[in-house]
């Protein structure tokens, strides 16, 4: 009898699944008329329509659809009439696009209710619409959104995209309110080290997000590390000068005793440039640690656009040399090319362009010339900011690219095109 | 007026003495300049070839270069028969070191001037490994929270058995448990790295709080090359299935299957060198794949989707290396279910490889992009270098001078005689080649 029993349980179950199935197949009448414009625009897709119209049509719904479109956006796919349309992340962005440019307001209070919601996906929806819709104040809902609290996290369930998320939309809340450092001060100062992570590594590489990086430093030891790493970062391939405040806030960690800051300082100072840590970077590089010391080397060769052969010996004598030159005959480059004598300005430009230490110093100076009467002076200026090899002139390389005389306007070229590639290093910054 | 003439006859004769000493005193001074004008134009010489042996010792050692760049040993003719070139002669010893590298000694021999130049060199296998790294992905790498990485050598005994190391408050194995990526690495809090960090060029690495790497965070000169995947040709021999708690061997050997399953707890040994192709790979719940690869590899190279399911596990038999790897073309990613045990390395260059919480891994893993749980652990196994090569870059010189230095010149003999090298070594330049014709294998 037992036996029998259990079958025809399954049968039965199988008979009241059915329905069920069929009804999710076709879908919830009311549910798919609610999505239907969505749904319309979003198909378009597939037939060729660009994004962007989509996301003009789906802005020109309005606040009305504010709710659907949250809802939609918390899902991987919207019923139809027959079967369901799959959300990939084309279709989520182009959602996403329209619900941004509908604006805050239609959203604040459905993100503020989904803060707390038990659905991961429903809190992720609130964290990216405070990136695209938000203000700095938003910031909070977003953190509370991507960290749910201790005493509850037992009923909510992890969304482990949600800190990316919270990441991008902080990204995006910084580029478009610079305000909104404000509001992520304590938020980083007081988060969880994960989370701090994620939102430091949302700052971005304005001078007043690497300022914000370097007002951090020091303040949480536990800190420091990830506030250094950021800084390398966003400061990679920006152009000098930076904040003489910051660059000395950046070099005291060169003396920290924990490698892993010294480490992560001499790669900041890699991206700073910074001259003034040549003499530290050069101890760091003669010790013992070869992953230190391999920062340290990097830094150098960063800041001076030397590619010199990775050997303590050859960096102290190179250096000594150049303390030497910029100590003498260098300190008076900028009265010499202020000169008359155009045999001598020559020289000078010469005598500069053979060097490295003080080049984003002497660089101004040497640009200046570049408007020079004489041809030949601007010609050679426009050589020495090539064997210079820094981005600081490239501004004023690129208005002589249009100089009268032919021969400077390629030689203005030739040193833009030195600096097109890798603006830190250039081939020809190779004397051993 | 008259000249007074002293013509004392004492002093008859002291005018010539004077003169012959005067001229004795010119002679003596004019063969003293002689002779040292003689000297000076020796040793200028001698200075000259010694320069020009110099030179000529650069010029051997470049030739090796060349040798090696074109697949040959670096020796170049020997004392018994050297190159002979502008006038002089040379040869060079190359010596293998240990990690790919060679020391090369040339010595040259030009009229008096005696050099010897020795290289130590760098030379990248022709093909490098496929797996150099515990975790390689092209999109942006991501160690979550409390991810440890660190190596050991399966060829040398268990994982536990290599434990021996303790740092940043991790019990670690070996430090060559390296991540890379063609885009950023990062590292989320307490992330741990015992190995290098390369991003690739242009990238960089980030570190959050509590986050450590053992070695080099430095980027990459070049991306790593995923290399498409090649797949052997062999006769088709229809599906494959181990049916549930079946067992079933497969011996050493090239097969092509279309369809491969071990079914739900059945185990399946496979004994290397063999490498079997098919269409989809599915590993059952539970089931087991056993690899005996004492004798060499056992790769699969998998054209559509690797499908693991909950509980599948391949090990190595005892006493075994873990050398198994999977070459997965398709585009399906792979998913290692909660708390799988993954052995062997994974290649899926189109694909994204995901671990679900509680996995732990002992191999290496490339993929388009990587994910992974919180605190996992990844031990790289140093096996997997031995076998399964990747491409070099384009362009890639294999060569690298790691140092160079004067040498001594051995045999002494040949700096205390200073006669014509062809002389001292016996030999006649009719019969001597060029360098470029001297390379040895």
């Amino acid at each position: 009898m037992e036996g029998l029993t259990l079958p025809a349980a399954l049968l039965a179950l199988g008979w009241l699944a059915l329905p069920l199935s069929a009804a999710r197949q076709q879908g919830d009448p009311a549910e798919v008329a609610a999505f239907a414009p969505l749904v319309a625009e979003l198909a378009g897709l597939e037939r060729g329509l660009a994004p962007e119209r989509a996301v003009q049509r789906i802005h020109a719904l309005g606040s009305p659809s504010a709710g659907v479109l949250f809802d939609a956006l918390s899902r991987d796919e919207l019923p139809r009439t027959e079967g369901a349309l799959v959300l990939g992340e084309r279709e989520h962005e182009v959602l996403l696009e329209g619900a941004g440019r509908i604006g805050r307001d239609a959203f604040a209070p459905l993100w503020r209710e989904a803060a707390t919601d038990a659905d991961a996906r429903r809190r992720r929806t609130a964290i990216e619409l405070v990136g695209r819709a938000g203000r700095p104040a938003d910031l909070e809902i977003a953190i509370q959104a991507a960290t749910p609290s201790a005493d509850v996290e037992g009923d909510l369930e992890v969304d482990p995209a949600a800190l990316p998320a919270l990441e991008t939309a902080t990204s995006r809340l910084l580029t478009r309110d610079p305000g909104a450092l404000r509001a992520l001060r304590p938020a980083i100062l007081h988060a969880s080290p994960e989370l701090s992570g994620y939102l430091i590594r949302a700052v971005g590489p304005t001078p007043d997000e690497r300022a914000f990086l370097g007002d951090l430093l020091g303040l949480d030891a536990g800190l420091d590390l990830p506030l250094l790493s950021q800084l390398a970062r966003v400061t990679r391939g920006q152009p000098p000068p930076f904040d003489e405040g910051l660059v000395t806030h950046v070099r005291a960690y060169l003396a920290e005793p924990d490698r892993q800051l010294a480490r992560a300082a001499a790669m900041a100072l890699a991206e700073l440039q910074d001259e003034e840590a040549l003499p530290h970077l050069l101890e760091l590089a003669q010790g013992s640690d070869s992953a230190l010391a391999g920062a340290a080397f990097l830094a150098m060769e960063r800041t001076t656009g030397l590619s010199l052969p990775r050997r303590g010996e050859r960096w102290r004598s190179w250096l000594a040399d150049e303390q030497r030159w910029l100590a003498g005959e260098g300190a008076r480059v900028p009265s010499l090319l202020k000169g008359n004598d155009v045999q001598r300005i020559l020289e000078t430009l010469r005598e500069v362009a053979r060097h490295r230490l003080g080049r984003q110093r002497l660089a101004p100076a040497v640009a200046q010339l570049l408007h020079h009467g004489d041809r030949l002076v601007r010609m050679e200026a426009c050589r020495t900011l090539e064997a210079l090899a820094t981005p600081v002139a490239r501004a004023a390389l690129e208005e002589v690219r249009a100089d009268r005389d032919a021969g400077v306007a390629a030689a203005a070229g030739r040193a833009l095109r030195t600096l097109g590639g890798d603006p830190m290093t250039s081939p020809r910054a190779m004397p051993d | 007026m008259k000249l007074a003439i002293d013509r004392n006859p004492s002093r008859a004769g002291s005018a010539l003495v004077s003169v012959v000493v005067l001229l004795l005193g010119i002679l003596v001074m004019g063969y003293a300049f002689f002779r040292s004008t003689l000297s000076n134009q020796r040793s200028g010489r001698e200075s000259l070839d010694e320069q020009r042996s110099f030179y000529l010792a650069e010029a051997g050692l470049h030739e090796s270069f060349e040798a090696i760049r074109s697949g040959k040993s670096g020796n170049v003719g020997s004392a018994a028969e050297p190159a002979l070139l502008g006038g002089g002669l040379l040869w060079v010893v190359a010596t293998p070191l240990p990690d790919d590298r060679r020391s090369l000694v040339c010595t040259a021999m030009l009229g008096s001037g005696r050099n010897a130049l020795e290289a130590v060199v760098h030379v990248a296998p022709e093909k490098p490994p496929l797996f150099t790294s515990t975790l390689n992905s092209k999109d942006v790498l991501t160690l979550n929270e409390g991810v440890m990485i660190d190596s050991f050598d399966s060829e040398k005994g268990t994982y536990a058995s290599q434990v021996v190391n303790s740092a940043h408050g991790f019990a670690y194995a070996g430090a060559n448990g390296d991540v890379r990526s063609n885009s950023d690495v990062i590292l989320n809090a307490h992330g741990t790295v015992f190995g290098d960090a390369t991003p690739g060029p242009g990238h960089s690495v980030s570190l959050a709080t509590g986050a450590f790497v053992e070695g080099s965070v430095e980027a990459a000169q070049e991306a790593f090359v995923f290399p498409p995947i090649e797949f052997p040709v062999f006769p088709a021999q229809g599906n494959y299935t181990v049916p549930n708690l079946g067992a079933a061997a497969l011996g050493p050997g090239n097969y092509d299957f279309d369809v491969f399953t071990i079914n739900k707890d059945a185990t399946l040994q496979v004994t290397g060198p063999a490498t079997i192709v098919c269409d989809s790979f599915t590993g059952g719940k539970t089931a087991k794949l056993k690899i005996n690869a004492t004798n060499g590899p056992v790769t699969f190279y998998v054209r559509g989707a690797y499908t693991h399911i909950s509980g599948f596990e391949a090990s190595a038999v005892s006493g075994s290396p873990m050398a198994l790897a999977f070459m997965v073309e398709g585009t399906t990613n792979v998913v290692f279910p909660n708390l799988t045990k993954v052995r062997g390395a994974y290649y899926a260059p189109n694909a994204d490889i995901l671990f679900a919480s509680g996995n732990e891994c002992w191999g290496a893993f490339a993929a388009k992009k990587i994910s992974m749980s919180n605190d996992m652990r990844f031990h790289f196994d140093e096996t997997l270098l031995k076998h399964w090569s990747g491409e070099t870059g384009e362009d890639g010189d294999r060569l690298t001078v790691e140092s160079w230095r004067k040498a001594a010149v051995t045999p002494s003999g040949l700096v205390s005689d200073r006669r014509d090298p062809t002389q001292v070594l016996h030999v006649d330049d009719e019969d001597l080649l060029s360098p470029g014709q001297s390379w040895k294998d």
